[in-house]
């Protein structure tokens, strides 16, 4: 199987001396195209850490992190920007939605950042697909939490994407649109073979992923 | 209370850095108020200093009296003292120079501030003081108690009699006095000399006066009681004279106080609407952090007053330095203007520098009074908005970037860009963009009204208001004058020196372009009972009346019947007594022996050069009442501005004929110029500080911008905004605001100074009289704005790239 994404040596430290706080230790890891993968840790364990700097949002102390056999870091922030746009999408757990644009615009934006006129039956195949048919001109404060997590969700698919990358997409929603909304994802990159690594608490999903991987103080402690 | 101070105390602590935009727009009001404050009290006492040390002291004078009313005047209880000065004859040095034989009393010397530097006054009809000036001019050679021949024109029944001579002995000498660029010197002669020469009942005297103290509670109120008074005993308007300058220096003026109000509440607007609109801003970002005080049991009264404090706080730290440097600018900026016109020593003995001490002291009182005023004007809105909240309310907000977007639905765009999210982030908070367009706006209205006023006072125009042509020719009239009875104009007709001879040499002298003419007939109008210079404008010149006509229409031919008159727009207002067209003029002149009579009416009214009188006709019309040479006017146009050599040839023509006059376009432009200059230095000063408290607006509305989305852009930067789309995003939101800004600067800057302009020409103001659109300070407004712009984004741009995205995502969470 292909590796999509290869995580080698990744080290993140916030603070110094007595405050040191090794958010990533070392954290070698290969996620493998298609799959479902799930981090898991207590809160404070660096999962969110490693996610992020996964998508490029953050910068290592040291390590690299290959996405297609593509060192991300060795991008400039702009070519980063253009990289990200291209082959990450990211769900995040309180949507961040831009505010002052519609559902349809919100899901379009990353194909506008690339200059691209959006296929009009595409987008509503994904509106389709993650129910918000009818609130495509709604603004999203107009919108319910699953709404909203809909919307970021058919975001992080417009551009198809290698790697989606959610951070406790469901953290804010109730157990019955929580399971909704990972229906939904698992469906989407079954269908577009694409790779999804997700972190969550529940145990529930976690039980639905190809891979878990544990960690524990900025280590990658179990995986299975 | 102390738990609340002590939480508006920490709070301006913790929120230090977002409070320096704050205490700038404070420092500077405060900065503003105190150097206007105390450069006018400053200007105002020097210039009372040299009104007193220089200048008359008399409040009211009624020229032209009787004996018999001066007598009644001088025993009236409304006249605290008074002197008396009568004219009796003069001495023509040249075309400029004069001296003036005056009878002076002692009372009135004093109130005139003239003294005499040695000797005494004048006791027998034999003995004079002279000015040491005229004893120069006159170029003899005189001591104290030495003779001296004089000749003179004694004035005897409003003419100016013959030349006589007399041997005077010098008892005393005055100070050298220039007035107004015509040097008229001042000779002192006796009473007994004035009555001798003069019929005691044509003798007309000049009453100078000081009014009691209970009248001089105002200006208003002093100018009112010395114009009662001389109803009172019949004194003609024309005779009454209000000596502005000492009444003004001295007591309190109505009018000076309000210009002072007005300048001051336009610092106090410009000040709060900025201060105002950067609190907003800063309230909105607070809401969750005042509902949890609230839901911790804060009271709304208890919030209001953190808000308040916090807000007095600033005031109580950055006022006192804008105060100090206000005083401190302002102080010397006067004083070094003084040390450059007058010498100081002379004035300031009568500077009261405890008084100055005292002002100072009000005026630091006042200009914290008014900064904390700006402050609590700029918190009103804040304030009730914090007051307003409830605690789930506060607690539900999410401050995720912009405030409250009230729209629920609207028409998705098929694609979107750059353009597009900079276009919405403006457009769906309508009211706050509004708000922050108007405030930036505030300095740019002012500015263009100003700059409408200052560009429509072309020095250009001013010039050839007061010169027509590079060099102006006229003929020396002067009725009345035994003496010079060549100067009575039916004499200068016939010798009249602006012939087609002196025509062709000027036109030949090297630098000249054109020599243009006027002709002109003096004439008794009366329907004004006055005498009147009518202008003959030759047909070759017409398009200078006919291009000027602004009412009214004639044609060249109906003027050159002499029926139809075209009359100056400004002399109908000021000096015609509002004629307009329609009005007849029955005009009557007298030349070679004969009475002629004519009748006109006004057809037509036009703007003409100033200096030219106010009736014009066509020259042809003239030919039925004389043939004789009627040019009065020469307009030498030069082919450049100014030309030294030209100037001096000129000057040798005037010299050499005792009938002409010259002017000159580039002293007037010279004049005018450095008048606009002066004015120019103090707007822009005045301006330029209310600019930058406008500049601390708009530097705030985009950090706040940025600030508040951090979240948002920390976003759009992880779906894939690169830094350079971020840039161009916010140079386009910023271009929003500045182009709004710009329009409501320029359109409504337009509609606003219109009215402005028309105001200014209406009372002459600053020699206004043509509208000029003010282009520069347009371009000078657009490209301070758009530097100021890039440089922010650029900087914004920097402070952003600062953090990761995901330290800004994180932002508020």
């Amino acid at each position: 199987m292909e590796v999509v994404v290869k995580v080698e040596d990744l080290v993140k430290y916030y603070g110094t001396g007595s405050n040191l706080v090794k958010a990533v230790n070392h954290v070698d890891l290969e996620i493998e195209r298609g799959k479902f993968t799930v981090i898991m840790g207590r809160s404070g364990s660096g999962k969110s850490t490693l996610l992020h700097l996964i998508g490029g949002l953050d910068k290592p102390g040291s390590g690299n992190v290959y996405i297609e056999n593509k060192n991300i870091f060795k991008y400039s922030r702009d070519e980063l920007a253009k990289f990200r746009r291209r082959k990450i999408g990211f769900i995040f757990q309180d949507y961040n939605l831009v505010p002052s644009l519609t559902v349809w615009e919100n899901i379009i934006l990353p194909l506008g950042l690339e200059n691209i006129v959006p296929d009009k039956k595409k987008i509503e195949n994904l509106l389709d697909k993650t129910g918000l048919s009818d609130k495509k001109d709604a603004m999203p404060e107009t919108l319910s939490g699953g709404q909203k997590q809909r919307c970021a969700i058919a975001r992080a698919l417009v551009s198809g994407p290698a790697v989606i990358l959610a951070d406790e997409p469901t953290g804010n929603l109730d157990s019955q649109t929580g399971a909704e909304i990972v229906d939904l994802l698992k469906q989407s990159v079954e269908e577009y073979k694409q790779t999804l690594i997700m972190i969550t608490h529940d145990e529930s999903i976690s039980r639905m992923a190809d891979m878990v991987y544990f960690i524990e103080d900025g280590r990658v402690v179990e995986k299975g | 209370m102390n738990m609340l101070r002590t939480l508006a105390k920490q709070n301006m602590k913790y929120y230090r850095k977002r409070n320096i935009l704050i205490g700038v727009a404070v420092f500077l009001t405060a900065f503003l108020v105190s150097a206007i404050l105390s450069a006018v009290v400053v200007y105002q006492q020097g210039q009372y200093a040299v009104i007193n040390a220089y200048y008359s002291n008399w409040h009211g004078q009624y020229k032209n009296i009787t004996k018999d009313t001066a007598g009644q005047l001088a025993s009236d209880a409304s006249i605290k003292n008074y002197g008396i000065f009568a004219e009796m004859a003069s001495t023509e040095i040249s075309k400029k120079t004069e001296i003036s034989y005056r009878y002076v009393d002692e009372k009135a010397l004093d109130m005139l501030r003239q003294e005499l530097s040695e000797g005494n006054m004048p006791k027998s009809e034999n003995e004079i003081v002279l000015d040491t000036g005229a004893v120069e001019k006159l170029g003899k050679s005189v001591e104290l108690g030495s003779k001296v021949t004089l000749q003179y024109q004694v004035y005897r029944n409003g003419v100016k009699d013959y030349t006589q001579e007399r041997e005077f002995t010098v008892t005393g000498f005055l100070n050298n006095m220039d007035f107004e660029g015509k040097e008229v010197y001042i000779a002192l002669i006796s009473k007994e000399l004035l009555e001798k020469e003069i019929p005691s009942g044509q003798i007309l005297y000049h009453f100078l006066f000081h009014i009691p103290d209970e009248y001089l509670t105002s200006t208003d109120n002093a100018e009112n009681t010395i114009k009662s008074i001389a109803s009172k005993y019949g004194i003609h308007e024309d005779n009454i004279r209000i000596n502005r300058y000492n009444l003004t220096a001295n007591y309190a003026d109505p009018d000076m106080y309000m210009i002072i109000f007005v300048i001051i509440c336009v610092v106090v607007l410009a000040g709060s609407v900025t201060i105002y609109s950067i609190y907003y801003i800063r309230t909105n970002e607070r809401i969750q952090e005042y509902g949890r005080l609230k839901a911790v049991g804060m009271t709304s009264k208890e919030l209001k007053k953190v808000v308040l404090w916090e807000g007095t706080g600033i005031v109580k730290k950055a006022a006192p330095l804008g105060i100090v440097t206000g005083i401190v600018l302002g102080v010397t900026g006067i004083f070094i203007l003084y040390l450059a016109i007058y010498q100081l020593e002379e004035i300031i003995q009568y500077i009261s520098f405890p008084k100055l001490i005292v002002y100072n002291i009000g005026i630091i009182v006042l200009s914290f009074f008014i900064t904390y005023i700006t402050m609590y004007i700029s918190l009103r809105k804040s304030i009730r908005l914090v007051g307003k909240i409830t605690e789930m309310e506060a607690v539900r907000y999410h401050s995720t970037g912009n405030s409250k977007i009230n729209i629920k639905k609207k028409k998705s765009a098929n694609k979107i860009n750059i353009c597009h999210l900079a276009h919405n982030t403006f457009w769906n908070n309508k009211k706050r963009s509004i708000a922050t367009i108007l405030a930036m706006s505030v300095t740019g209205l002012l500015t263009m009204v100003v700059a409408t006023v200052l560009s429509c006072t072309d020095s250009r125009l001013e010039a050839d208001d007061m010169c027509h042509g590079q060099y102006m020719f006229r003929e020396r009239v002067e009725f009345n004058n035994k003496d010079h009875p060549e100067r009575q104009w039916q004499n200068v007709v016939s010798n009249n020196p602006l012939t087609d001879d002196l025509l062709q040499k000027i036109k030949a002298l090297d630098g000249v372009e054109e020599v243009t003419y006027f002709k002109s007939i003096y004439t008794n109008i009366e329907e004004l009972s006055w005498m009147y210079q009518i202008i003959g404008v030759p047909e070759e010149n017409k398009s200078f009346i006919m291009d000027n006509i602004v009412e009214g229409s004639v044609t060249y031919e109906e003027l050159e019947s002499g029926s139809k008159v075209v009359i100056d727009k400004r002399a109908a207002k000021w000096y015609l007594g509002g004629m307009g067209i329609g009005d007849k003029i029955t005009y009557t002149t007298e030349i070679n022996g004969k009475t002629i009579k004519k009748q006109a009416e006004v057809a037509a009214i036009g703007n003409f050069p100033i200096i030219l009188p106010g009736f014009y006709m066509a020259s042809k019309s003239f030919e039925d009442i004389c043939q004789e040479n009627l040019k009065s006017v020469f307009s030498v146009w030069g082919k450049e501005d100014y030309n030294a050599e030209l100037e001096n040839r000129l000057k040798e023509i005037e010299d050499e004929e005792p009938l002409l006059l010259l002017s000159t376009w580039q002293e007037q432009y010279e004049i005018h110029k450095s008048n606009i200059l002066t004015v120019t230095i103090f707007c822009s000063i005045l301006l330029g500080i209310l600019g930058c408290i406008c500049i601390m607006n708009m530097i705030n509305t985009m950090i706040s911008s940025v600030q508040r989305r951090k979240k948002e852009i920390g976003m759009l930067q992880a779906v894939g905004m690169t830094d350079k789309q971020l840039f161009l995003m916010l140079q386009l939101e910023g271009a929003y605001y500045i182009l709004g800004a710009l329009f409501v600067t320029i359109a409504g800057g337009a509609l606003l100074s219109y009215p402005v302009y028309r105001l200014a020409e209406k009372y002459g103001i600053l020699g206004v009289h043509k509208y000029q659109f003010p282009f520069g300070a347009v371009f000078i407004i657009s490209a301070i704005l758009v530097v100021l712009q890039i440089i922010l984004v650029v900087f914004m741009t920097r402070s952003v790239k600062k953090e990761t995205i995901i330290d800004r995502i994180r932002f508020s969470e």
